[in-house]
This record gives structure tokens, C-alpha cells and sequence, in this order.
């Protein structure tokens, strides 16, 4: 719970500089590493609370991204244990679609570029979360 | 989806998008207004620190206290001057006198400009944001304490437009477009006048007020076989240099 928990404020404060500074959505690749890598109910907890954060600082409809996100973590919950869901090509590819589902959802759009951008950011993000956890689990040994 | 992967899982899935939708639904109410106020009281100053943070990010920082103290108060004379100096040049600049302004402060700038003016002081969607008698803006959205600009670099941006020469003589009607972070005029038919250096100004058309400037034509596009013709715009103020700025409240 703890590790969640400061994952989160992670993310809180990748969303101030997005909402701020930021155009490009710098904090959806490391939410998107931390549902493949977290238990699911974790991940679920981290979607409502990074949609309430993003949605009270980018002054959109609160619920909105939230339940965007939740649909995302929805989808991967689904499908991660189908695959080798750690693996970067497999991060890579399921950022660029859970972005452009977040980003129908909450803009009504597509935006590819938006995609490519949080694909790329992917692989060190799922580097950086199972170097995190490894480190975790060797604690625990 | 495979529901049989983690059973104990999805009924919080399910709880969690219900508990989205009724924020959803409260928020469309207007049930989450105090309790949005109250929250952008805490956000906006963080963000306008870390907005300031990033204007000033080249300027050396002091480490004590007492020079940080000094620095700050600094910043907000400076601020105050800056918002005096630019209330003195919108009254001196031939706007309408009839025009109400609000001044507000620039605590953000992403993919929309952020300013700290919102619902409580009467500012809503469709208002006009200007410096001086340059436009930067349309509120696209507002909060209680905060409000979102557009900015005409906006991929959703598209202002009905004139452009006119050095001398104040209109050449030319059009659409200024914005995306990918550039301004582009379109829509100028092929007959009418398009040069390097040219003002371009709001139509006073769709809702946006007349004869504010927006940029200055950089660039225009040779290809004659189109209908129409397109330039480059280059927009008149880096909105990135700017923190105060002022919301039109009424024509």
C-alpha cells in the first residue's frame, strides 16, 4: 500500500507539470507501467485518484478522467496476464492504444502524435516501475 | 474481458466507475462547485509556482532566508508594477470605452493558457482575454477560482480575421487557424492582397470582438492553382512572457 501510495504522489506531481508547464502527457505512460505491474485493485485505486488530480488541475468535469482511466486499467487488467505483460514491446504497444481510448474518451479525439509521444515515454517507464519492484522483491528475500 | 482473472478485483472496478459517473453527474449539478472552489484554492497557487518556477528558471536563486524573503517580495512588486504598467496601456489604447476588464494572472500554460480568474468573478466561455489591445485568447472553459484561454495556436482555434497593411488599409477576410503550436492563415482568396509584414486583426466576427491584432503575416504560401490563399502568422506577444493579462467582461 505504501508502494502505491508514493507511486501516486509520483503521479501527482508528473500531473502539475502536465497541467501546467506541459503539453504532453507525461504521466499516462508511468500510470499505464504501475496497472501492469500492481495488483489490480491497486491499479483501480490509482486510476480514480490520478483522473480526480488531473481533472481538478486541467479544470476539466471531475469524474471525467477518471472514469476514462478506469476503462484503461479495465482493459489492461484484462488482457495483462494473456501476455508477457512486463515485456517493454508489449508496454509499448498497449500505451499507444489505452492512450488514444483515454484520449476518445476524455477530448474527443485522437491524437497520434499524443500516442507516439506516451508509447516512447513507455519503455523507460516500465523500466523505471520493474527496477522498483525488483528491488522490492529482493528487500522481501 | 476475462472477469475469471482476478474476481476479487472487478466488483471495486464496478464501484469505481459508478463512483466516476456520480461525479460526473454531481459536477454537471453544480453539486461539486464549493467543494471545486475550495480545492483550486490549493491547486492554483502550486501551479503558479511552478509556472513562475519556469519563467524565471535561468535567474540565479538565494539560498537564505531572509534574501529569499527579499526575492520574493521582489517578484510580487514586480508583478504589481507589471499589472499597473498594463493597465495604464490598455487606457491608452484605442479599445472601447464602453469594454469592461478583469486583470488576472497567467498561473499555467499547457496545451491552454490557465488564468486566476474564474466563475466567482463573473468571468464565463466566449470571453475575450487581451494585453494591451493585442488579443491572446478565448476563455474556453472556467472553473470557480480559474479560467482556460485558447490561444489562437490552439488545434481547435479558428478566428474569423482581417488583414490590414502597415498603413491601416484592409487588403484581405480570412480564417486564422491554429495547431502543431503554429498560427496559419487560410481562406484568403487568391484576388486579395497578402504580404510579408501585414496585421492581421479579429473580424468582429463569431463572437470574437473587432479589431483587436492578433499577429503579423511572415510568410505566404505561392501555390496559385488553390482557391485560396495561406500565410504564416506570427502571433504578436509570446504568451509565455506574459503574466498578466485581461478578460473582456462586457462590450
Amino acid at each position: 500500500m505504501r508502494t502505491t501510495l508514493s507511486w501516486f504522489l509520483v503521479l501527482i506531481l508528473l500531473i502539475i507539470v502536465q497541467t501546467t508547464i506541459f503539453s504532453f502527457p507525461i504521466f499516462f505512460p508511468l500510470l499505464l507501467a504501475l496497472y501492469v505491474n500492481l495488483p489490480p485493485k491497486d491499479g483501480f485505486w490509482l486510476a480514480f485518484g490520478s483522473g480526480a488530480a488531473l481533472d481538478l488541475f486541467a479544470g476539466t468535469a471531475l469524474g471525467r478522467s477518471s472514469l476514462a482511466l478506469l476503462l484503461v486499467a479495465g482493459l489492461v487488467n484484462a488482457y495483462k496476464r494473456r501476455y508477457f505483460s512486463t515485456h517493454p514491446a508489449y508496454t509499448f504497444s498497449l500505451t499507444f492504444v489505452g492512450f488514444l481510448v483515454f484520449d476518445f474518451i476524455t477530448r474527443a479525439k485522437l491524437s497520434l502524435a499524443g500516442a507516439v509521444f506516451a508509447s516512447l515515454l513507455s519503455l523507460p517507464a516500465i523500466l523505471l516501475v520493474n527496477r522498483f519492484s525488483k528491488e522490492k522483491e529482493e528487500l522481501k528475500i | 474481458m476475462r472477469l475469471k482473472d482476478s474476481p476479487k478485483s472487478w466488483p471495486l472496478f464496478l464501484l469505481l466507475i459508478f463512483a466516476s459517473l456520480a461525479l460526473l453527474l454531481a459536477g454537471q449539478v453544480g453539486l461539486l462547485a464549493p467543494f471545486r472552489g475550495a480545492a483550486e484554492k490549493i491547486t492554483l497557487p502550486i501551479q503558479s509556482a511552478l509556472y513562475r518556477g519556469q519563467q524565471n528558471v535561468l535567474s540565479p536563486t538565494p539560498f537564505s532566508f531572509s534574501e529569499q524573503k527579499i526575492a520574493s517580495l521582489e517578484a510580487q512588486l514586480a508583478l504589481l508594477t507589471e499589472e499597473n504598467e498594463q493597465l495604464r496601456q490598455l487606457l491608452g489604447a484605442p479599445l472601447p470605452p464602453s469594454w469592461r476588464f478583469l486583470p488576472a494572472r497567467v498561473v499555467g500554460l499547457a496545451e491552454e493558457m490557465v488564468i486566476d480568474e474564474g466563475q466567482v468573478s463573473g468571468v464565463s466561455p466566449g470571453m475575450a482575454v487581451i494585453s494591451e489591445e493585442i488579443f491572446i485568447g478565448l476563455v474556453a472553459s472556467v472553473t470557480p477560482e480559474a479560467a482556460r484561454v485558447r490561444l489562437p495556436s490552439h488545434a481547435d482555434s479558428k478566428i474569423p480575421v482581417e488583414v490590414v497593411t502597415q498603413e491601416g488599409l484592409r487588403t484581405a477576410k480570412g480564417l486564422l487557424v491554429g495547431g502543431k503550436g503554429e498560427v496559419r492563415l487560410t481562406r484568403v482568396l487568391q484576388k486579395e492582397d497578402l504580404a510579408p509584414g501585414y496585421l492581421v486583426m479579429t473580424a468582429g466576427e463569431a463572437g470574437y470582438p473587432a479589431g483587436l491584432a492578433i499577429g503579423r503575416i511572415t510568410a505566404v504560401s505561392e501555390e496559385k492553382r488553390e482557391p485560396y490563399q495561406e500565410a504564416q502568422v506570427e502571433p504578436l506577444v509570446d504568451p509565455r512572457q506574459l503574466t498578466t493579462v485581461f478578460v473582456v467582461l462586457g462590450k
